[in-house]
């Protein structure tokens, strides 16, 4: 392809990145008449480092150094937009570790309930669905954006218990929904039916050599039962996908019949601490696939849990992150693992993008960045005070239509009007979200 | 859903009897003149309708001429209506002497055993034996059987009731206390729980109450179990963890889920909950437990477990159906496989359909992930065990060995490599779901061993785990085959008894029970809400209790004597059966509560055993009156052994309110006044009639609205012998004593538990089956065991004959 994106595209003709957002509301010439757009949420815990963290205000963030933790996310600073002064204002009922994230997506208080965070008033789960799943329900009223899975929600190593700090997205009032954290379970919920269908190719020759060995053996009055027996699993047989089958032997050809090739996961990668980075890079794998295949639009990926204790002995971190994050910020080693840290979701957040960018839009022009808008947040806006405000909000990718590039600062907004953005950024223009108090002013205007 | 109406309509379509029962002439006994007089008859007058060997002529009249009545029932049929239209062709002597031809050459059940002898035929797994061997096949929970029946009915330990419980105080896993109890439900206020006598009283402000031990689950279907509860708590049955309220909101105190399970048996049940202790927060922290109610001084906290089994009503689970013991991980398939043909009255499985083998496929797959899920709960190896490959090898050749219910031999190492070199390629857990998948969609597991050449001990020990309790061998029997001691007499004498006590055993007759009385198919017994508004859903989950408890106590009990079934005057009640129905009879003082039950004497000829019991009564009877066809129906059928055939014609119950001045009886016979109706509702009409003492709640009366009861009548035995009877009670003594009522049992009681006709065993089988149990004087239990012995003796005997084809 010789403009492998509508963005080098651009380049090429000689608009500036300036001239962008100019464009980026007409339709492309390369596209179908409704391009896919797509949200990933990325969801780390314990808040940020601040000062490490937010750029200075501007409007061009391809000029100057970035700060430290996103560092690993420059070749993408021309599509990234940090948004500061974006507060998750909610009150209520349970800690700031348990609104931080039960808040987060829903904009909505927490239940009184029977969990009992530090210091706080017990909640039970968010009272209001997140926005995630506005926008999935959104798209699946409309067949032409409907798609199979509506969307998936990816877990690296999320503890195997359900409460208020474990989840982050919520399908109504008291119905969270749990993230997926095994790649396996992912897989086979993404491919299923063709792992099944493969499986069961693999042994159908043996039940029919044991039917023709025990029909050589039985009595010639009971053959015709195991004669049928055969002929219902030839049916079977025939009736399996081609690619199951042993396949046409062209990988090429086998992966078309889906649309793709299934990916292919490390077997026996189990859930652990030490175990993170492999997962994460499978899951991303995974996502990647899920999305390229349009089985959703809509995904998100959450690192752990809110109060969340990943040990990054990878990174040469011993200590639990939650424990750090507690640190005063005097503490220079604590701050220097906790910059590490964040540093090192900021890496695998970076190879998503690396993923979708290096990824023509299937059915459309560019890449499937320019197609996707991956916001990643975090419970807190810094971990030492609990505060929730200046939650670390960072947008990468084309999907929205946002005009990339900048750092902005809201100075005090309730984040609630960023989830409305979200929605309106698929066309799904409502008018409030989560507690309508903190909705007042309508979206945020990032076009 | 039809109205009761239309489906008893339908039913009554079914029930006509093929012949006549007027018959006043006796028949003289058989020699070769008379035989060749009827032959010559036949020829004449009968050939042309009925066909040569009485097979029936297409389009003139196409039933085959076979069925159950006797010689001189059938003359007299033949005298008084045949030929069609001229029926005076054929009468006296010429009657009676065709009558013996047909008889004798093809009418009989014994003819039609000398013209198509019935032969054992090869089958697969009934799709009830299917389920219970993949429940069995990950791993083997036999030893918990003997222990956990219920109803401690010959056998069962009390001692394993209920369910343990343990105390944590706060997080001090040393403070654990452990203890029984018989309920899952708590309820308390700010002090926290009663603890046992002698513990330290509670020092934290949250107390952990845990509960591990096993359900008893009474029946296969869809269980609803229902948490009540203001506190947080997991909850897991067998692997499923059906619910986490570790959080949970304010308002969200009850809890419900729903989860498939098999009767007759033990699936694992842990709870653990997190409960407040308020009296012992410290002062200041004494706020509300949540912060929007007023106080938490009075405030109690519980947890309570219900549930709602099949045919049953919400209730907490009773001790009876908790147990100590820790069941180990079964697989449920997530549906119900095809059922299997039954119209032989027991199921054959002779026969497969596409969608059988789909369904058995489909279930292959699913215990293939779930055995991949629960692997490190099976092998007890870890994901980073160095040894997990030969922890799951060595758990898959034990499948397979179970699954095909013998060693692998010398396939074992090419199996075991198989394996071992697919976990190195595709990871273990894609390792187990392949190699299950294989094992259980392999004809070694799907079929039975019949017919496939001379049996050996382990094909004995299936033979004789499969017909005794639906299901895999033990890994007792496997030994024994294994020491090659299955094919001797004197081995089964002991193995077969010893078997009895498992509970999947108990299940076996229980399905046996409801098949033989159609319990099974009872569904909902919807009653008039004017007429009996008393009869609730509560009422009728009872009297299905009652029913079982009272078929257990028969069947498992001291006296398992065939009579006590017939006539026993005794009734299993709880509070609320002993106040419907137990008035008339001598109750034995209170109940403590619903879930307690007893056994009742309910008056010297008041009851007649099952065939009077209030569930079957209500069962064959119409929403507000009672069907004397369909309890005529069930007597001739399943206590009699009587075939019916399909009727002439079809009609539809006359309405009451069409003929208000008249009883149910004669509404009833005036309906089937008719010649053609008559001939068969000549039988079964006085027998549903002799239960005419028992309206449509199965309640005692002793008249109606409209006169007094006539619950007369008279029954033409098979041999043409004539019984004449006041009511029921004097029917089921004549019944009791009956070779012909044994008979029907013991012919019924062994193909339902073998899966083949009687007659494939040899044409004096069921004559030594009857002679053995007359002579134990009707021993239900010693019937079963001579019935499962007899049967694996002959199996082999037949296997090794030249039956089977040469390879």
């Amino acid at each position: 392809m010789l403009y492998p994106t509508r963005r080098d595209f651009l380049r090429a003709a000689g608009y500036s990145a300036a001239a962008m957002p100019f464009l980026s509301g007409l339709p492309c010439f390369a596209e179908q008449a409704n391009p896919k757009q797509r949200l990933i949420v990325v969801f780390s815990p314990n808040g940020t480092l601040p000062d490490k963290f937010w750029p200075d205000p501007t409007d061009d963030l391809t000029a100057g150094e970035l700060p430290e933790i996103l560092q690993p996310l420059a070749a993408f600073r021309d599509r990234m937009l940090t948004l500061h002064g974006v507060c998750d204002k909610i009150g209520g009922d349970g800690d700031n570790h348990m609104r931080g994230i039960g808040c987060l997506l829903t904009g909505i208080e927490l239940f009184p309930g029977n969990i009992q965070g530090g210091s706080h008033t017990p909640a039970g789960w968010a009272s209001g669905h997140s926005i995630d799943q506005e926008i999935v329900r959104h798209l699946q009223a409309d067949p032409a954006t409907q798609t199979r899975l509506g969307s998936l929600e990816f877990g690296v190593v999320v503890p195997d218990r359900a409460d208020t700090w474990t989840r982050m997205v919520y399908a109504a009032a008291n119905q969270p929904i749990a993230p997926i954290d095994d790649p396996y379970q992912m897989l086979a919920k993404m491919y299923g039916d063709r792992q099944r269908d493969a499986r069961l190719a693999s042994i159908l020759d043996s039940v029919k050599d044991e039917l023709a060995q025990a029909s050589a053996r039985i009595g010639a009055e009971d053959r015709d039962l195991l004669d049928r027996h055969a002929t219902f699993v030839r049916e079977m047989e025939r009736q399996l996908a081609p690619s199951a089958v042993g396949g046409t032997g062209d990988a090429a050809a086998d992966a078309k019949e889906v649309g793709h090739a299934v990916p292919q996961l490390e077997p026996g990668v189990y859930e652990s601490n030490d175990n993170i980075p492999k997962l994460t890079a499978m899951q991303i794998e995974l996502l990647v696939h899920g999305l390229a295949a349009d089985f959703m639009r809509v995904a998100s990926l959450q690192f752990t849990n809110s109060v969340g204790g990943a040990r990054m002995k990878w990174i040469g971190v011993d200590k639990s992150h939650h424990s750090l994050s507690h640190e005063p910020d005097s503490d220079a080693k604590a701050q220097a693992d906790l910059l590490k840290i964040n540093r090192w979701y900021a890496e695998q957040l970076a190879h998503l993008c690396r993923r979708l960018d290096e990824t023509p839009e299937p059915g459309g022009s560019g890449s499937m960045l320019d197609h996707t808008t991956i916001l990643w947040t975090n419970e807190l806006g810094k971990g030492n005070s609990h505060t929730l405000d200046n939650i670390p909000w960072l947008a990468i990718g084309g999907g929205l239509g946002w005009t990339m590039g900048r750092a902005l600062d809201f100075k005090s907004v309730p984040h609630n009007r960023l989830l409305m953005s979200l929605a309106h950024g698929f066309g799904h223009p409502i008018e409030q979200f989560g507690n309508p108090d903190y909705c007042g002013a309508g979206p945020l205007s990032l076009g | 859903m039809p109205s009761r109406v239309t489906v008893c309509a339908a039913l009554l379509v079914s029930l006509c009897l093929f012949a006549p029962l007027a018959a006043d002439e006796a028949v003289s006994s058989d020699d070769a003149a008379l035989l060749e007089r009827g032959r010559a008859v036949y020829a004449q007058s009968c050939l042309d309708c009925h066909g040569e060997g009485g097979v029936g002529v297409p389009g003139v009249y196409d039933l085959s001429l076979t069925g159950d009545k006797s010689v001189k029932e059938l003359g007299g049929y033949i005298a008084h209506a045949m030929p069609e239209g001229s029926p005076e062709d054929v009468a006296g002597d010429d009657a009676v002497a065709v009558a013996r031809f047909i008889y004798d050459s093809f009418y009989s059940p014994l003819a039609q055993e000398r013209i198509r002898p019935a032969r054992l035929s090869a089958a697969r797994l009934t799709s009830r034996q299917f389920e219970y061997a993949l429940a069995d096949l990950i791993s083997d929970p036999s030893w918990i059987y003997p222990d956990v029946d219920p109803w401690r009915i010959g056998g069962g330990k009390p001692e394993q009731a209920g369910i343990e419980i343990s105390y944590i105080d706060g997080n001090d896993w040393k403070s654990r206390i452990v203890s029984r109890a018989d309920r899952i439900a708590l309820d308390f206020g700010p002090e926290g729980p009663k603890l046992p006598e002698g513990s330290k009283p509670l020092q934290d402000d949250v107390v952990r109450v845990n509960y591990d031990g096993s359900l008893v689950t009474p029946a296969t279907g869809r269980y609803d179990l229902v948490v009540e509860s203001n506190c947080a708590f997991e909850l897991q049955v067998n692997t499923e963890t059906l619910f986490n309220v570790r959080t949970r909101s304010e308002d969200q105190t009850r809890h419900e889920r729903s989860v498939r399970l098999l009767g007759g048996r033990a699936y694992r049940l842990k709870i653990e909950t997190r409960m407040p202790v308020v009296a012992n927060r410290k002062k200041d922290e004494k706020q509300p437990v949540h912060s929007d109610t007023s106080s938490g001084d009075d405030e109690r906290f519980y947890f309570r477990l219900k549930w709602v089994p099949p045919h049953d009503v919400e209730r907490l689970v009773p001790t009876r159906s908790l147990t100590l013991h820790k069941a180990p991980p079964q697989f449920v398939f997530s549906r119900d496989m095809p059922a299997d043909d039954k119209s032989t009255g027991y199921v054959q499985a002779g026969d497969i359909s596409q969608q059988w083998v789909e369904s058995a496929i489909q279930a292959a797959m699913e215990i293939g992930e779930f055995s991949a899920a629960q692997l490190r709960e099976i092998t007890g190896a870890r994901e980073e065990d160095p040894k997990r490959i030969d922890k799951a090898t060595q758990f898959i050749t034990g499948a397979a060995e179970r699954g095909w219910r013998r060693p692998l031999g010398d396939q074992r190492e090419a199996f075991e490599t198989a394996f071992r070199e697919l976990a190195e390629s595709d990871g273990v857990e894609e390792a187990v779901r392949r190699t299950m998948l294989r094992i259980v969609a392999s004809p070694r597991m799907l079929y039975r061993e019949i017919n496939f050449g001379e049996m050996d001990d382990y094909d004995v020990a299936s033979w004789l785990s499969f017909t005794l309790y639906d299901s895999l061998p033990t890994p007792q029997m496997l030994q024994l085959a294994k020491q090659k001691k299955l094919r001797d007499t004197g081995t089964l004498n002991w193995v077969v008894p010893s078997v009895l006590a498992d509970l999947r055993a108990k299940a076996k007759m229980r399905a046996f029970a409801h098949s033989w009385l159609h319990a099974d198919q009872f569904g909902d017994l919807a009653k008039s809400p004017e007429r009996f508004p008393e009869f609730t859903d509560e009422l009728e989950a009872d009297l299905r209790t009652s029913l079982d408890l009272f078929l257990d106590d028969v069947f498992w009990g001291e006296n398992p004597d065939f009579g006590r079934l017939m006539t026993s005057t005794e009734m299993w009640v709880n509070r609320p059966l002993a106040e419907m129905y137990a008035g008339q009879g001598e109750s034995e003082g209170g109940f403590d509560d619903d879930t307690e039950w007893a056994k009742v004497w309910m008056g010297e000829g008041q009851r007649a055993g099952l065939l009077t019991h209030p569930y079957l009564m209500a069962g064959f009877s119409y929403d507000a009156e009672t069907s004397p066809v369909h309890r005529g129906v069930f007597l001739s059928r399943s206590i009699l052994g009587r075939l019916l055939k399909p009727p002439p014609i079809a009609v539809a119950p006359t309405a009451p309110e069409l003929a208000p001045h008249l009883s149910q009886r004669e509404r009833v016979a005036k309906q089937t006044e008719a010649i053609a109706c008559q001939t068969c509702h000549g039988m079964i009409n006085p027998l549903g009639f002799s239960l005419e003492h028992f309206d449509p709640l199965g309640r005692r009366r002793d008249k109606l609205d409209v006169g007094p009861i006539d619950a007369s009548g008279r029954y033409i035995t098979r041999s043409g012998e004539e019984i004449a009877f006041a009511d029921v009670t004097e029917l089921a003594a004549w019944i009791a004593g009956s070779r012909e009522a044994r008979e029907a049992f013991v012919e019924q009681v062994f193909q339902f538990f073998v899966n083949q006709p009687v007659r494939a065993f040899g044409p004096d089988t069921l004559d030594h089956l009857t002679d053995a149990f007359e002579t134990s004087g009707g021993n239900i239990k010693e019937l079963l065991t001579e019935c499962v012995k007899l049967s694996a003796q002959r199996t082999q005997e037949l296997s090794s004959s030249d039956k089977v084809a040469a390879n």
